[in-house]
Order: C-alpha cells, then structure tokens, then sequence
C-alpha cells in the first residue's frame, strides 16, 4: 500500500467516525470557562407554555443569579415528542442528553422516573420546603408520594369535572346540574322521554366519549372510568405499591356507569363537539384547557355550559375527582453536572420565593388557564380578581381540594390499558340497549382484574 | 502506461473498498450495529432509562405467543396483506393501462396527478379521514337523515376497511408509474406485430402486454408485500388498533410497547419477531413471483 492511499484511508476513515458522532454532546448545559453555567429546562410541547416559560427564563436570566460563582443561565426548549414526549426523555436518558429540569411529568411518569433513579428526590431540601410553605402545599403533597418521598413540585392541575348543555339541561326542566347517581338517572330517563324535544334542538346523545372504547387512549382512563371510580369510592386509590387494591364492587359499579347509558352514549368522534352551535349531547368530561376558546367561541359559562361535580352514590358524598396534574422535575444524569443541577434549583427558588410565588403562579394562570396548584388558590388576594373574571376558573377551584392525582405506579400505562381494554369490551354489549338498566359487568370486571396483574406484575 | 493501468487493476480490491466504505460505515453505524444492540435489548428487560438491565434470556420471545395484542398484529398483517396487495396491484395496473393509452402530450401530467397521493403526508390524510367519518361530517348527517347510523371506526369491519381503502387509494398511483414504465417500454415493432397477428383487446393484453411486464408486476408484488407489514400512521391515528385489536399492526405494537409501555426490551423481541414474519412472507412472494415468472414471463 503506498503511502499516499494510507493517507487517503486514514482521512477518510477519521471523517466518517467524526461525522458519525457529531452531536452527541451534552445536552442539560455546559459550564464555560467564563463562568457562566447554563441549565437546560424542556417545557411541554405547547406553544403557550413554552411562551410563558420563555418569559419566565428571560427574566430570571436577567437577575444574573450565581452558583459557586458561576451566572445561571437558562435555556428552554420545547420537549422532543420522539415520538410522546414521554418517549422523548426517554430516549434522552438512554442517551445521557437529558435536561437538568421539566415541567409537564405526572405522578404516574414520575414514578416510571423514580423507579429508573432518574429524578432528585426533594423531600429533604430546605428549598423545597420553602416553596411548599410559600405555596400553602402541605395539604397538597401527601397526595404527591412516591415510594413515601417527593420527587415532583407540583405546578398546575385541573379537576375534571363533568360540563353540562344548560340549555339543553333546561329544556328537560332540570335547573341544576345533577349531583348523585339518583339525579342522574332520572336525567337519563327524562333524556328519554323527550327524544323528539332533544332531537330538536340538536342533542342526539347524553354523553360523547369516542375514547371510552379506546383502550390505547389509556390516559383518558384517568378522565372517566378513574374519575367516576373516585367518586363512587371516596377516593379510593387504584395501586399501592405492587398490590392491586382497586375495589371490585366499586368497579363494577363504574363499569356499569357507563354501561347504564345504552345507546346514549356516542363514540363516534366530533372533533370539537363544544364548539358546534348546537352541541350533540347533554354532558362530557370538562376540558379546562378549553375555557380560552370556549370565550373565543362566544359559549358562556352559565348559559351556554356549567360545570357540574362528578357523580357520587349518594347525597352527602365528596364528589372526589380525577386531578389532572404535573409539575417540575430535576433530573439525575450522567451530563448533569453538580453546578447544573444547582442551577436548575436555583431557577427553581426564584419561581417560587416567598416574594415571586404568587405572581409566578397568577402569570401561569393568565397564560394557560389551568389552575396552579396552591393551598391558597381561593383564599390569595393575588387570584381573586382574576377568578372574579373567570367564573369557570372559579367554578373549577372549589373541586381542586377533592382532586387525585394518577396513581403512583412505573406500570400505570399497561394497567390502565388492560382495564381500558376490558371497559370497551363491556360497552361494546350495552351501546345497543335502549333502558337505563345496566347489563352485569361482573365477568369483565374479572377479566380486567386479571389483565391489570398480568400488565403490572401486581398482586 | 501499461504497467500504470495494470497496477491500477491489482489495487482495485483495495480501492473498491475504499469507494465502499462510506456505504459500509453507514451500514454499520446505521444497521448492523442497531441490530445487535436490538438482539441484545430483546434478552433484557431494561425500560432505556433504568440502570438496571437485568438480562432475561428469551423470556421475552416466549412472552410473545401468549400475548393477545401480538397475535392479533401476526393475524392482522396477513389480513392487510391480501386486500392491500390485490386491490393496490389491481388498482395501478388500470391506472397504468389507462393511462398508457392516453396521448403523449397529457399523458406525464395524468401520471403525476395519480402519483400525487403518495406524495400526500399520511398523517394530513388521516386527520382529513377522520373528520370525513366525524360524527357531524356532511357524509353522516346525509345518512342519519335517511336513518342510517353508522360508527365507523367502531365497527371492525368499517375501520378496517377504511384504513385498507387509504392505503390502497395512497399507493396506486405510486404502482401504477412501475407497471406504466413497463408498458411503455414495450417497442411498437410488437404492436404492429400484434395487428398483423390480429391479436387486439384482451387477447392482446393476456398474451402479449401481461407475459413482457411480469417482472415488473414481478416487483410490485414484493414491495406491496412489505408496505403491508409497515402500517402505522393511518391506524395510529385513526384506530389506535381497535376495535378490539381488529385493525393493530406490529408497528403499532412495537411503538405502544417500546415507548408508551417502557417495555423497550419486549419491544425489541417484537420488532425481531415480525422482521422474521417478514422476511419469510416475502420469501414466499418472491418465490411464488419468480416461480410465475419464470413459467409466464417472456
């Protein structure tokens, strides 16, 4: 071989492997030899969150706020949905690229996080203690566990409750929006026997779920089966810690919930029933993150749509709900250095200091209309005004304290699928029947019992 | 000069591989070494964020003959198969023939407009698809006024059927550029033999057009096998796999298990499982193909 082909294949050789691995640099940050840190944060893939993080990050870069004498500086980007945004961490962590910090993680991804010690515990910390107080958390937080510790703040959560057609619910002659199993079934059975006046004015159905026949649409379990399950049980949890302590009856009740609805209930999708003029059904599960273009829509809260608790047994009964919810987490990681993840807190810390907490909180308010999670939310001068706005918001607080977030369990997604996948089963017999007696749902009841332990390695 | 040449030609070996390299380096960095490390993920059960890869031998393949949700994507991709291939190969053999016999002048614009729906994303077209079939869509209020009620991607039969009809209706066009370019490339000296033959029409069709473009139909075949065994977005977004697993696909299962589950190590021991049902299935193709081929084939 001559000495020039060497060369050649040298060169060539040293190009493709310096090709083949660009950029798989670090990712949460870098320390730069002027001093300055910088700390990666991923917000949700939402526009507006992202826009009221990148408001957030500027000015906390501008306080020039030092950790071990080096200036924090915050970098934001939206998470990688490779292909969930779940899956983008994932595939982060795989690669060591991951962020020192980010918001949107639920209990039940926590734990997944937890389990693969990916996550810094917070319990311990003096901080994180402060911002619990400065926040009114202490309620709050037991139902924030994992494994006995803390490992998410909590930053926004939205009770899901039922929204209900006023007009249409008016038109039956019911003024209120119904409250126990008793009210509602006599919705039902008035549904019924004014078809033709229901189908008048455009409602055709009771309750639109396309999901509920979804098992791979396992998060909406949280929003329906969980919910009414909830309520039902006094908040019952689903999980704890490997034992599956669901209550059988009570699921049953649930299952036939729904299946109480016969064909009543529509699962063909509307891709925005409540944007229709004349919306197709009586009530769905509330989207709060729809209040802006509810407005934008010209429905108004009280005429248009209320919102109405879940559906409990009995009168008397908390109507506990479903909290849809996440928060912040700080992650472990190979390139997370110390004075990164010293960083990412100390962003943390000026989020929520006794001085910004309630204007960090009325700001995320504003831009997102979801309710941030504060012990104080009702109480606040700081939110009154704005909630005086914003009866929905309003409307949406009073279910805040009776709201529970997703169970604490690393296999939430199949065991939710397997019940889900049972669930759809069960409705699949009763979307035909045109009483509103349910058909017994102990067999799949059953069979979802078993699937959830067989998908979650439960006992 | 001589002697430069012939030295050229001993080198030749060397400097092959070095104008291959880029392939192989890519290959290696972009397959082979994916593929291992996927063997090697399929023997554990890590979740790719735990530190913990415990490894479990072929636990995880033995899993997959007991799992509901991967006998129904083995099931299922036959059944894609079969309409899928027959209804795509049927469907741009007329738009090939069709279009063959349209003038010169219109006949490349005609070609595209039919090539255009592959070109469309197939998430556009699932999103246009699933307001198509909405509840309040224009088709459905048309029906439920003649009191037809029908909850398309309810039923089996009806979502499946869907989702075949895009695929087919996506790839025709595609197809039928193949099978065209067959038709045109068959010299005319054979047409006008076919007249002084008096071979026209279907005669002409059966024994003179279909036995010069076997090997590209040859083709068709054997790629739409494979796209059968590929579906993800139009059943991801339109189905999820339901009803009842009817319309899953094993990328679908793939993606649920590796990145919704976290069960990335089963995740793997299902892609290497359906590689497998695919390389046998189109090793039958290609056989059966070849075999017609060769006995039909001019």
């Amino acid at each position: 071989m001559s000495k020039m082909t060497k060369i050649i294949s040298v060169i060539t050789l040293s190009t493709i492997m310096a090709t083949s691995f660009v950029g798989c640099g670090s990712k949460a940050g870098n320390e730069k030899a002027g001093g300055t840190v910088n700390v990666s944060f991923w917000t949700a893939p939402q526009k507006v969150q992202f826009d009221y993080w990148t408001k957030k990050t500027q000015e906390f870069n501008k306080t020039n706020t030092k950790v071990n004498g080096k200036v924090v500086k915050m970098e934001i980007q939206q998470m990688p949905e490779t292909p969930s945004s779940e899956a983008g961490i994932q595939n982060a962590l795989a690669t060591d690229s991951a962020p020192a910090m980010s918001e949107n993680i639920n209990r039940g991804f926590a734990t997944t996080l937890q389990a693969a010690d990916a996550i810094y515990p917070l319990e311990k910390e003096a901080w994180f203690e402060d911002i619990v107080k400065n926040r009114k958390l202490e309620k709050i937080m037991p139902g924030w566990e994992i494994a006995g510790k803390q490992y998410v703040l909590p930053q926004y959560v939205n009770p899901m409750v039922l929204q209900w057609n006023t007009k249409a619910l008016k038109e039956l002659g019911i003024e209120k929006a119904p409250e126990t199993l008793s009210e509602f079934q006599a919705v039902l059975t008035k549904f019924r026997a004014n078809k033709d006046k229901m189908t008048a004015m455009g409602v055709s159905h009771v309750f639109y779920r396309n999901s509920l026949i979804r098992p791979d649409q396992w998060w909406d379990r949280w929003s329906d089966f969980q919910n009414i399950y909830l309520s039902f049980s006094g908040g019952k949890p689903w999980v704890e810690g490997n034992k599956l302590v669901l209550d059988k009856e009570v699921t049953k009740e649930a299952f036939e919930f729904f299946g109480a609805l016969g064909d009543t209930l529509l699962t063909s999708e509307i891709p925005n029933v409540w944007a229709e003029e004349k919306p197709a059904v009586l009530f769905t599960i509330a989207a709060p993150w729809e209040i802006t273009a509810l407005r934008e829509g010209g429905k108004k809260y009280g005429t248009d749509f209320t919102y109405g608790p879940m559906i409990v047994k009995k009168q008397g009964d908390v109507a506990y709900n479903f909290a849809d919810s996440k928060g912040l987490v700080l992650y472990k990681d190979v390139n997370i250095t110390d004075d990164i993840h010293e960083g990412a807190v100390a962003f943390t810390k000026w989020l929520y200091n006794k001085e910004n907490s309630a204007q960090t909180d009325l700001e995320w308010l504003k831009a997102t209309k979801m309710l941030p999670v504060r012990g104080d939310l009702a109480t606040n001068q700081t939110f009154a005004a704005y909630l005086k706005e914003y009866p929905e918001l309003s409307a949406l607080a009073v279910h805040v304290p009776n709201a529970i977030p997703s169970m604490p369990h690393s296999k939430m997604t199949p065991i939710q699928e397997a019940l889900g996948t049972h669930l759809a089963a069960y409705l699949k017999t009763t979307m035909k029947s045109t009483d509103n007696k349910a058909k017994d749902a102990t067999k799949y009841v059953d069979d979802a019992f078993t699937a959830m332990k067989k998908a979650g390695g439960l006992e | 000069m001589k002697e430069k040449i012939d030295n050229l030609k001993n080198k030749g070996g060397f400097l092959g591989w070095i104008f291959n390299l880029p392939y192989i380096a890519y290959s290696l960095i972009f397959f082979l070494i994916p593929l291992i490390w996927a063997i090697w993920l399929s023997t554990t059960d890590w979740n790719l964020m735990s530190n913990d890869k415990n490894f479990v031998g072929l636990d995880n393949f033995i899993r997959l003959f007991d799992d509901p949700r991967i006998i129904a994507a083995f099931i299922n991709s036959f059944r894609y198969l079969l309409p899928i291939v027959i209804l795509t190969f049927i469907g741009g053999l007329i738009i090939g023939l069709l279009v063959h016999k349209l003038p010169d002048k219109i006949k490349g614009v005609t070609a595209v407009l039919f090539f255009i729906p592959y070109l469309t994303s197939g998430v556009a077209v699932s999103v246009v698809v699933r307001y198509f079939f909405s509840y309040n869509s224009a088709l459905n209020v048309l029906l439920r006024g003649k009191g037809i009620a029908i909850e398309w991607f309810s039923n089996p039969k009806t979502s499946f059927a869907i989702i075949v009809a895009i695929v087919v209706w996506k790839m025709s066009g595609y197809y039928a550029l193949f099978i065209l370019s067959a038709l045109e490339s068959i010299s005319d000296e054979i047409h006008d033999a076919c007249k002084i033959d008096g071979a026209f029409g279907m005669n002409k069709f059966i024994h003179v057009t279909l036995p010069m473009i076997i090997p590209t139909l040859t083709t068709v075949v054997v790629l739409l096998s494979g796209l059968a065994f590929g579906l993800f977005t139009e059943p991801y977004l339109l189905t999820g796999g339901g009803p009842n697993l009817v319309t899953t696909t094993w990328q679908l299962e793939i993606y649920n298990t590796s990145f919704t589950n976290f069960q990335s190590g089963y995740g793997a021991a299902i892609a290497i499982a359906s590689a497998v049902q695919i390389f046998i299935t189109i090793k039958i193709v290609t056989h059966v193909m070849g075999k017609l081929n060769h006995k039909y084939g001019v």
